[in-house]
């Protein structure tokens, strides 16, 4: 076989076994245009926190939120005060202590019970305790998945720490650490949800090509002291949807408290 | 034009989207047919990385070529669906096999056996070769799509053209 021959051979062969039905370009189409307009109508009408929340569970939601609200208040009034802090940490008291989310994982939805978990560094967190606990590893608060996973997974955790530099700065030296040691290393970035934060994100391995390529997300945001929260979510890219996903959803229920 | 579409895009015109899938609907769902080896899962992966594409269209650089960002997204996807689907085995291939002598005589059967072999490819030896092949896509910008070096990427296409040659025979010596 010459070269030539070959490689239109591949080129024909290819295109041979691609085509496709006429109307199939119009179909996805409609599918795209359907799930956007879904997606914009979410936007627009209700909030990602409380759309999620008020699809199941009743009053028991209502009520849930009501605490955490105000509890957000307290926090938000009494910080700022000097007598204030003197009856902070008595704030994490209003928090309820369990309570059921609903959550979207790979397209469908997910109701979990979680439970709060007070972190080291003035915060509380919820998440699922049934999945997930909470460990100590070099001074840091550390989230593992309670199942262990064989040697043939990377490593899956989210990492919570506090540091005395600004958002901006750590977000800017990360990023410079990051590409000298991963492929492929994407943009700083400014995102509202699952928290208002800079974002880091580098995959490793391949960059993206291989089911097991490992993963690092990076959440970089105020401690409303000077300083930072410092969020690095550790799994791999198989396990966006999955591990990834559930614990961008657990920043979503996490608050910035003042410790005792 | 293409870029005039994309700064629209990101003002959220979903005509100038509508352009840009009409300009990439035929490569993408090519490729992601001959990824996948699945029509039904090539349909999905395409309405998903264009949904991707639109939603996360301010991540562009648009300072570079779109196509390498667009086929990155396009086979996150369809990796993404054949883990979490399917069971791809890629076949053996010893590469210490002598290759076949080149000749002209192309036969039917080698023409016939010619996708079974790109499909026992490995993924890194296939998804070059099926970008380079079916939408002529340059090394460079392959190498972009897949965040390789541009030598790995002509390493892995002469490689992966040398293992289908390989194959092909294989293929034929179990069909007697």
């Amino acid at each position: 076989m010459k070269n030539e021959n070959f490689d239109q051979k591949i080129k024909d062969r290819l295109q041979e076994e691609t085509n496709y039905h006429p109307s199939l370009k119009e179909d996805i189409w409609s599918k795209i245009d359907e799930e956007l307009e879904k997606e914009e109508k979410k936007v627009v009408t209700i909030p990602e926190r409380s759309r999620k929340k008020e699809k199941k569970n009743g009053w028991k939601k209502i009520t849930t939120i009501a605490s955490i609200a105000a509890s957000l208040l307290i926090v938000l009034t009494l910080a700022t005060t000097e007598t204030g802090s003197a009856f902070i940490s008595h704030v994490k008291d209003l928090f309820v202590p369990e309570k059921v989310v609903v959550d979207e994982l790979e397209g469908m939805e997910e109701e979990s019970n979680v439970s709060l978990q007070e972190g080291k560094s003035g915060y509380v967190i919820y998440f699922d305790k049934e999945m997930y606990s909470m460990i100590q590893v070099e001074g840091k608060d550390r989230i593992i998945f309670n199942q262990e996973l064989s040697d043939m997974y990377p490593e899956v955790y989210m990492e919570i720490d506090q540091l005395n530099e600004s958002p901006e700065q750590l977000a800017e030296k990360t990023h410079q650490q990051l590409k000298l040691e991963y492929p492929n290393v994407l943009d700083i970035e400014s995102v509202k949800a699952p928290i208002e934060s800079i974002v880091v994100h580098a995959v490793g391995g391949t960059g993206g090509l291989e089911w097991n390529d490992p993963v690092v997300r990076y959440y970089f945001f105020s401690n409303e002291k000077g300083g930072s929260f410092v969020v690095k979510q550790q799994y791999f890219i198989e396990a966006s949807e999955g591990h990834g996903a559930r614990f961008d959803h657990m920043l979503k229920e996490f608050y910035i408290v003042e410790n005792e | 034009m293409e870029r005039e579409w994309i700064r629209e895009i990101k003002e959220g015109n979903r005509q100038a989207f509508r352009n840009l899938y009409d300009r990439y609907f035929d490569y993408a769902i090519r490729v992601a047919t001959a990824v996948t080896h699945n029509h039904t899962t090539a349909a999905d992966v395409v309405q998903e990385t264009f949904i991707r594409i639109y939603k996360n269209i301010d991540e562009y650089d648009e300072e570079k070529t779109f196509q390498p960002w667009f086929y990155r997204i396009l086979i996150n996807e369809c990796n993404r669906y054949m883990k979490k689907f399917s069971k791809i085995t890629p076949m053996d291939v010893n590469e210490d096999i002598h290759l076949p002598p080149e000749n002209d005589s192309y036969q039917f059967e080698e023409y016939e056996d010619l996708y079974i072999a790109i499909q026992k490819l490995e993924d890194h030896h296939k998804v070059p070769i099926i970008l380079k092949y079916l939408n002529d896509l340059t090394d460079q910008d392959i190498a972009d799509a897949l965040e390789l070096n541009i030598n790995t990427v002509k390493s892995r296409l002469l490689k992966g053209k040398q293992k289908l040659k390989d194959l092909i025979t294989t293929i034929r010596g179990a069909e007697g």
